[in-house]
């Protein structure tokens, strides 16, 4: 649990960094994904997490309680079902990163959409989140590659 | 498998409508409202470290902007008190004495028909506004005083058609005239073609002027390419002044305008 907590710090750490300015890439979600890599089978681990942490953002930045939070879980949600459903040898990097890069888009659109601010600075801000969220992503589908050459994902 | 699916399922669509209920009973909520603020008083510590980070990157942003604003002002600033020198060498009439000074009015009327040719201020020949008289705005000159009644004024602003002022180019001492299209935009005439002026070159008010006293800055060369007519180039201005948002003016009055 220290991990997930610790991601969603950071995303938080930069979001202050960040703030009015651009919009962050979302580390504890990508973090959330990687981690259902590890444990496909433990729901519980990766779908409440996501709905606590989209919570809490909620409350400490977007003050809608709930959007993000009901974001995260449904993206939760449908990262472990589509894990689950492919077949063993397609739970791979690639498809972690489809799925990591999906859901950051999405999350990220939602957000486009609730942020205030214009037009112009709303473009900038969601090109800079995709675009800063890339270096997260492939990073983290790099650890998943690994763990599959270790065969230490779980199957 | 099935099991693992079916139950990923359940629980992504009951967060996903646990947060949905909120998000549609939350909005204008004190308990909500509360939450919030609490929520950032809990994290106001932990995210110390950040806003650290922030401020100290603003600070830095910030003094290297005003290091390099300062220097282009002590420039800008050094290069305006030479030209004054010399012109006060050479016209020693221009000598502003101890008797002169800045009158400020504020703009009463701006005719929308009229937008951009004149304004009307609140003083006139009983605060010692004469005709003639230079209007300035941030230091740059914005017009000319062209009509004077005892309680206002009315002053010809740089973008008017009838405004004609005699100008230098500080840094190439070139002679020209600048004048206002009526729609918002100041062209700066009677520069030979062979003459090429560099945009960001800055224009005072000229010695040759009948009208004005001589080193009142005005603006400076725009980014805009020059036209060519009939062997001048003509050149667009970008005035010091805030043309368009004016409320204000500083009339300059005293002894030793021409």
């Amino acid at each position: 649990m220290v991990p997930v907590i610790f991601s969603w710090y950071v995303q938080d750490l930069f979001q202050v960094l960040l703030s009015g300015k651009f919009l962050v890439p979302d580390i504890f979600l990508v973090f959330l994904i990687y981690r259902m890599t590890r444990e496909p089978k433990d729901v519980l681990s990766v779908v409440w997490p996501a709905f606590v942490g989209g919570f809490l953002w909620d409350l400490r930045w977007t003050a809608l309680p709930g959007l993000t939070a009901a974001i995260y879980s449904l993206i939760a949600g449908v990262c472990v079902v589509v894990w689950n459903q492919v077949p063993d040898s397609g739970r791979n990097a690639r498809l972690f990163l489809v799925l990591a890069l999906s859901a950051q888009i999405l999350a990220g659109l939602v957000r486009f959409i609730s942020w205030g601010s214009s037009r112009g600075a709303l473009v900038e801000a969601l090109a800079f989140q995709q675009f800063s969220a890339l270096p997260v992503v492939i990073v983290a589908a790099l650890v998943v590659a690994a763990g599959v050459d270790k065969d230490n994902v779980k199957r | 498998m099935l099991k693992g699916v079916t139950s990923a399922w359940l629980h992504g669509l009951a967060a996903t409508s646990i947060a949905l209920l909120f998000l549609a009973v939350s909005p204008g909520s004190p308990v909500v409202d509360r939450a919030v603020e609490v929520t950032a008083v809990v994290l106001e510590l932990p995210e110390r470290p950040a806003l650290w980070a922030r401020h100290m990157v603003s600070e830095g942003a910030s003094w290297v902007g005003g290091v390099r604003r300062l220097q282009g002002r002590v420039r800008s600033l050094e290069l305006e008190n030479a030209r004054l020198r010399a012109t006060l060498e050479e016209r020693s009439e221009l000598r502003v004495t101890s008797g002169s000074g800045l009158v400020p009015a504020r703009i009463d009327i701006r005719p929308p028909a009229l937008w951009w040719n004149e304004v009307r201020i609140d003083k006139g020949s009983r605060d010692g506004i004469e005709e003639g008289m230079p209007a300035l705005q941030r230091g740059f000159l914005v017009g000319r005083v062209s009509r004077v009644f005892p309680d206002h004024s009315w002053v010809d602003i740089l973008t008017s058609t009838h405004l004609y002022v005699p100008v230098v180019i500080d840094e190439t001492r070139d002679l020209g005239v600048l004048a206002g299209n009526g729609k918002g935009e100041i062209d700066l005439l009677y520069i030979p073609e062979y003459k090429v002026l560099r945009p960001g070159m800055r224009i005072s008010t000229a010695l040759v002027s009948d009208i004005l006293p001589a080193g009142i800055p005005v603006g400076e060369i725009s980014e805009k390419e020059p036209d060519i007519e009939g062997g001048f180039r003509v050149y667009h201005v970008s005035p010091g002044a805030d043309i368009s948002v004016m409320d204000s003016l500083l009339i300059m009055t005293g002894e030793g305008r021409p």
